[in-house]
């Protein structure tokens, strides 16, 4: 939080150009194996919808930056040969994104390349039972772990007005598997990253 | 107030008689008004009661006769009907008086006919029926308008004429009555040979014509709130008028007794007179389930009901015609009336080659409402002591018997002990008392079911049995490998036979007292609708066949009893109209028995006769008189041999071999190529039984072996008996016998080697730490001839023929199997203590056991989904077991439950439940650690109601370490049980 507002305060007092908007994702996580086990089970998050929100300045031709904040509602899931397990589940992310655009400010179309990093919190927030199909293999806890996350990606930013901009973009987020939230059973591994392809239509206010 | 004041100044009855001077013949409530109309057909007056005291504030003077009245629905018109059947030389006086209770109004109407009835629908108009005809009645014009007639043969219905005889009730006289659906959508009645419902909305009449005997009554009509069924004398029917049950063996008088249904609650209040009841008994209220009449709770009654009964709208008060004029009953008081219940429907003593001494049985009696209840309490069983003999409840009753007083006696010995109070107002059931001293060379273990066993049948897809309980409308569903009771289904009225289908999958069951056959899920155990058999027919008997599902039916009326054809997919029920070439006339008792392979059906009629149904041919292809009266057993093995009774048949009926004897033959069964045949003393005395092996060809009898309990003799119901059915898996044979279920050992007749016990450990982990008060599992060899379980609290001291002592004294046991033994050590015990077992097949070698001050041990019982033995640690906040996926946090609340953590206070006898109110708890506290960080511990002591099991709650402190596997301990004078559990953040 505290490197939000230094962000934030930075980018106000240096602005030619600032930005806030929302936005509305759909993010197709990948799945990791879960390794120690003869069965092929693979756990991870289910495709779903989320949204966002963000903070940019834009002072140079070429390059900006941008505070994305964004949240998912899904679930947490285990799959083994037709089998399911599924958990409630969330995420949190919040990163900083370094833009590059192909076309100067002030251009109606901007297309654009960005990578930034930041964190990603899981959280399990379904009901625990004694039992859960897979439990053999990993459980899924109501817990919440904090990771890492990296995202690389790009877009186009279209101008749709003078002060309204619109976004197309897509951005791989990456994490470490959070075992937290599915942690892997008793002599079962999970190592593995996750990506998580997202997606995203963004509308901006500029000022 | 004056609820209080019905009970209390009735002393041991229940009812206020509200005393009329006359005889009542209907009543009509008016609730707003706060006053109950009362028709004194007598006076010819009606008397107006008030519902605040109860007493009779004014009469109205009416013409002569007020036979039935009815309220309209807005309260603003009383019709009263006046039954005016006069002979000769006398005129005839039936009418009409139309009140309006606004005005006072009056206006008097002459009827051609008698009167039978009349009720108010939704649509505010009268329906008034007469001998003749079908009128209604609208009481804003006082116009009627015919609806239909009553035809020719049916003139003589309510023709009582008039004067009548001395002591003629009114009800009796009229001998009709009607009655409006709560909602007042559908009208009902009933008279002497139709019964009739009339649609509001369509204004549709639909007769019935009826026969039965005996008389349909009381003649009373009472509907439920949406018309879906009613009750009308002794039956209940539906909508449509098919009888769904029936209150067996009524008296069908006429004016004594009532009933009124309670829709919400989905009960009927009854006094429906026995045929051959005792005339000095005093009349009874029974509360009954409104489907089967299942008897929920008797009551007595301060007087006979007389007539039509109405429940107020809160149903917490019955009002009733009656012999002194109205009844009212508080039936919503009856939670507060003084009352007793035993805690027990048995008392089983089992002596056992274990034990000779004297056994002593705990009895509880208490008063649900709460008070202290007078009670005396006696027995017909000489050798049986109670103390005490009177007091008031709530009471704890020793019973005991000394073994030695029926040591002479095999078999079962059954008395009763009958409990009685001058206070109470219901009429306690006795409690049975079975006394058994099963000597070493009888076989079976027992397992007591009350009431009146009518039927068993194993399945042979499932390790299960049924056994039909006639008198609660149950089947009883029964594990075949621990012999416990894993379900209970509903049934109609009084069961009588059972039977599976060819493919296994449903379990169809016939009624004495009901015209649906019934059909059960086999998969699911659940009902499916039910099948309406051809009007007047009662299921009795069914066997289903490859081909047809038959069905012996008792049939009201002239028709005669028949076999009827069942069409399981399209649910329905015909009569045959001929078997073969032989006419459908059969015995009211006629038994059913299919072959296993479905091929043919055996019909055995009580009167001798025999027949044969073959499946291949679809019809009757024998049939032969046996002898003037055929009972006992009934069995149809699948290669084409028959049994009934002692005798058995060939393929084509003809006797081919018997075994006579004085003994009743109860239960056979083809195993095999063999024949296994249980016989039994013909009464119900106390003589055991006998179960025996028979060569089918030769007629040999092959090892007769005694059974410990003597077999069911046929009931009043029916002559026939279906008492043994061995089980699909072959491991035991069950047999119907006098205390219940007796489970005998597939091999009965097997030499019997003595037990080994190899190996005593606690039963929580299976570890050899054990103290006083573990429950331990013994592990050997020929430990039991059979597998059973127990229920009985307290544990008894011998299961599946098998006892077990530790210095000689018996032990409690809750299960027995061949390899393991569950038992619990006495409390009183310590050091080193000396096992020894005690089967038919004679006495283990001692097994020398150390016993620890206190040892606990965790349960590893817990089961969820496909998972088994998980520590049986629950996390309160879900009341989950702890599983990895349901693992602990800082702050939770968690029950472990184990077994031996010493003596407790106050001292709990071993095999006894553990109190709930004082808690017994552990005079040595366990110390608890997770991941060796202390937890709290609100509670350590033994579970309140169960046997040897000790419950520790303790709440996880803040500072856990974290993992996956994370010792628990419990530790407690130096011995530590150990269980590992997720923990996480």
């Amino acid at each position: 939080m505290r490197i939000f507002l230094l962000l934030l305060t930075a980018l106000t007092a240096a602005a030619q150009e600032r930005e806030i908007g929302f936005l509305a994702e759909v993010g197709f996580p990948t799945k990791a194996a879960i390794t120690g086990t003869p069965a092929s089970v693979t756990a991870g998050f289910a495709p779903g919808v989320g949204a966002g929100f963000l903070i940019g300045h834009d002072r140079y031709p070429r390059w900006s930056g941008e505070i994305r904040y964004e949240f998912r509602s899904g679930e947490a899931r285990l799959a083994s040969k037709g089998q399911n397990a599924a958990f409630s589940a969330q995420a949190h992310a919040l990163r900083y994104d370094v833009i590059w655009h192909s076309r100067p400010k002030r251009e109606r179309l901007r297309p654009y390349l960005a990578f930034g990093g930041g964190a990603k919190i899981y959280r399990g927030t379904g009901a625990e039972a004694a039992y859960r199909p897979l439990m053999e293999y990993a459980w899924l806890t109501r817990s919440s772990d904090t990771k890492p996350l990296l995202a690389v990606g790009g877009g186009i930013k279209v101008l749709l007005g003078e002060r309204v901009l619109a976004r197309f973009d897509f951005r791989d987020q990456l994490t470490p598997f959070p075992s937290k939230v599915v942690t892997p059973a008793t002599r079962q591994k999970v190592r593995a990253w996750l990506h998580d392809f997202v997606p995203c239509f963004g509308l901006s206010w500029l000022f | 107030m004056w609820l209080a004041l019905v009970v209390a100044a009735a002393g041991a009855t229940i009812g206020w008689p509200v005393v009329i001077g006359g005889q009542a013949a209907d009543i009509a409530l008016d609730e707003p008004r706060g006053v109950l109309y009362i028709a004194n057909f007598t006076a010819g007056r009606v008397d107006v009661l008030s519902l605040d005291d109860l007493t009779i504030r004014t009469s109205m003077h009416v013409a002569p006769g007020p036979s039935s009245l009815a309220l309209s629905r807005d309260g603003r018109y009383l019709v009263v009907t006046h039954y005016g059947n006069s002979q000769a030389p006398a005129s005839p006086a039936n009418g009409i008086t139309l009140i309006n209770l606004s005005s006072g109004a009056r206006q008097t109407f002459s009827l051609g006919s008698p009167p039978l009835g009349v009720a108010f629908g939704v649509d505010g108009m009268a329906l008034v029926a007469t001998t003749t005809e079908f009128l209604r009645l609208d009481p804003a014009s006082g116009r009627t308008e015919w609806i239909d007639s009553i035809e020719q043969e049916d003139e003589e219905d309510g023709a009582g004429s008039l004067p009548a005889a001395p002591g003629t009730p009114p009800v009796e006289i009229v001998a009709a009555a009607v009655g409006s659906s709560g909602d007042g959508r559908w009208i009902f009645g009933i008279t002497d040979s139709i019964r009739f419902s009339y649609e509001v909305a369509t204004k549709q009449l639909r007769r019935i014509h009826y026969t039965a005997t005996p008389a349909h009554g009381p003649r009373v009509v009472s509907a439920a709130r949406d018309g879906s069924y009613y009750a009308a004398g002794w039956g209940v029917f539906d909508r449509q008028g098919f009888l769904t049950a029936q209150f067996g063996n009524a008296a069908g008088l006429l004016a004594v007794g009532s009933h009124a249904i309670d829709s919400d609650a989905g009960i009927l209040y009854a006094q429906i007179p026995q045929a051959n009841g005792d005339p000095a008994a005093p009349p009874v209220l029974s509360v009954v389930d409104a489907d089967n009449l299942t008897v929920r709770e008797r009551f007595r009654l301060t007087e006979n009901l007389a007539g039509r009964a109405l429940l107020n709208s809160q149903a917490d008060t019955l009002y009733s015609v009656s012999e002194s004029g109205v009844l009212v009953i508080p039936v919503g008081n009856f939670a507060r009336v003084p009352r007793i219940t035993a805690d027990q429907e048995d008392l089983v003593f089992h002596g056992n080659f274990c034990q000779r001494g004297a056994i002593t049985r705990v009895l509880r009696l208490v008063d649900p409402s709460g008070g202290a209840t007078s009670f005396v309490l006696n027995t017909d069983l000489a050798g049986v002591t109670i103390s005490p003999t009177s007091g008031r409840t709530p009471a704890t009753i020793q019973v005991k018997i000394a073994p030695a007083a029926f040591q002479d006696r095999r078999g079962t010995i059954i008395g009763q002990l009958t409990i009685s109070s001058s206070q109470a107002v219901n009429l306690p059931g006795a409690v049975r008392i079975l006394v058994n001293n099963r000597r070493p060379d009888e076989r079976g273990s027992f397992t007591p079911i009350r009431g009146i066993l009518a039927d068993l049948v194993a399945d042979p897809a499932r390790d299960r049995f049924y056994v039909l309980r006639q008198d609660r409308n149950q089947v009883l569903v029964f594990d075949g490998s621990s012999l416990t009771l894993v379900s209970t289904l509903r049934t109609g009225t009084t069961p009588t036979r059972t039977a599976i289908t060819v493919d296994r999958k449903h379990l169809l069951v016939g009624h004495e007292n009901s015209q649906l056959l019934y059909v059960y899920d086999l998969d699911t155990l659940l009902p499916l609708p039910p099948i309406q058999m051809p009007r007047g027919h009662y299921p009795r008997s069914v066997a289903a066949s490859a081909n047809a599902i038959l069905v012996a039916s008792r049939v009201a009326g002239e028709e005669g009893h028949s076999i009827d054809r069942v069409d399981l997919v399209a649910r329905t029920a015909v009569r045959l109209p001929a078997l073969g070439v032989f006419q459908n006339a059969v015995h009211v008792d006629t038994i059913l028995a299919a072959t296993p392979n479905g091929s043919s059906v055996l019909v055995a009629l009580a009167d001798g006769t025999v027949m044969l149904y073959d499946a291949a041919d679809d019809t009757f292809i024998a049939s032969r008189k046996l002898g003037s009266a055929l009972t006992g057993a009934v069995a149809a093995s699948g290669f084409g041999q028959f049994l009934v009774g002692s005798t058995l048949l060939n393929g084509s009926l003809v006797p081919v071999g018997s075994w006579p004897g004085t003994e009743f033959p109860s239960g056979f069964a083809f195993v095999g190529g063999q024949g296994i045949r249980l016989t039994g003393p013909s009464t119900a005395t106390g003589a055991g039984g006998t179960i025996e092996r028979v060569d089918l060809t030769t007629g040999e009898r092959i090892r007769p072996t005694r059974v410990g309990e003597q077999p069911l003799i046929s009931s009043g119901l029916s002559a026939f008996t279906r008492n043994l059915a061995p089980l699909s898996n072959r491991s035991a044979l069950i047999a119907l016998t006098v205390s219940g279920i007796t489970a005998l050992p597939w091999d009965f007749d097997a030499a019997t080697v003595p037990p080994t016990i190899q190996r005593v450990v606690n039963a929580a982990d299976l570890t050899a730490n054990v103290a006083p008060g573990s429950l331990i599992s013994v592990f050997g060899t020929n430990l039991s001839p059979v597998n059973a379980a127990t229920r009985e609290i307290p544990l008894p001291t011998a299961i599946g023929e098998s006892c077990l002592t530790a210095n000689g004294a018996v032990i409690p046991m809750m299960f027995a199997s061949p390899g393991q033994i569950n038992a619990q050590l006495p409390v009183y015990l310590d050091g080193r203590v000396t096992m020894t077992l005690h089967t038919p097949g004679g006495v283990s070698d001692d097994y020398y056991l150390n016993l620890l001050p206190a040892a606990p041990a965790v349960f590893h019982s817990g089961t969820a989904g496909p998972m088994t033995s998980i520590p049986v640690v629950i996390k309160n906040s879900n009341q989950q077991l702890v599983t990895p996926s349901n693992p602990i946090r800082a702050g939770d609340e968690i029950s472990v439950y184990a077994t031996g953590l010493g003596p407790t206070s106050p001292e709990v006898e071993a095999g006894m439940p553990a109190p709930s109110s004082p808690l017994a708890t552990t005079i040595l506290v366990p110390e608890v650690r997770l991941g060796g960080v202390p937890l709290a511990v609100s509670f350590a002591g033994l579970a309140p109601g169960n046997v040897g099991v000790f419950q520790i709650n303790a709440r996880a402190p803040s500072n856990l370490p974290l993992g996956a596997e994370v010792p628990l301990t419990i530790s407690q004078g130096g011995v530590t049980a150990s269980v590992n559990l997720r923990v996480v953040e």
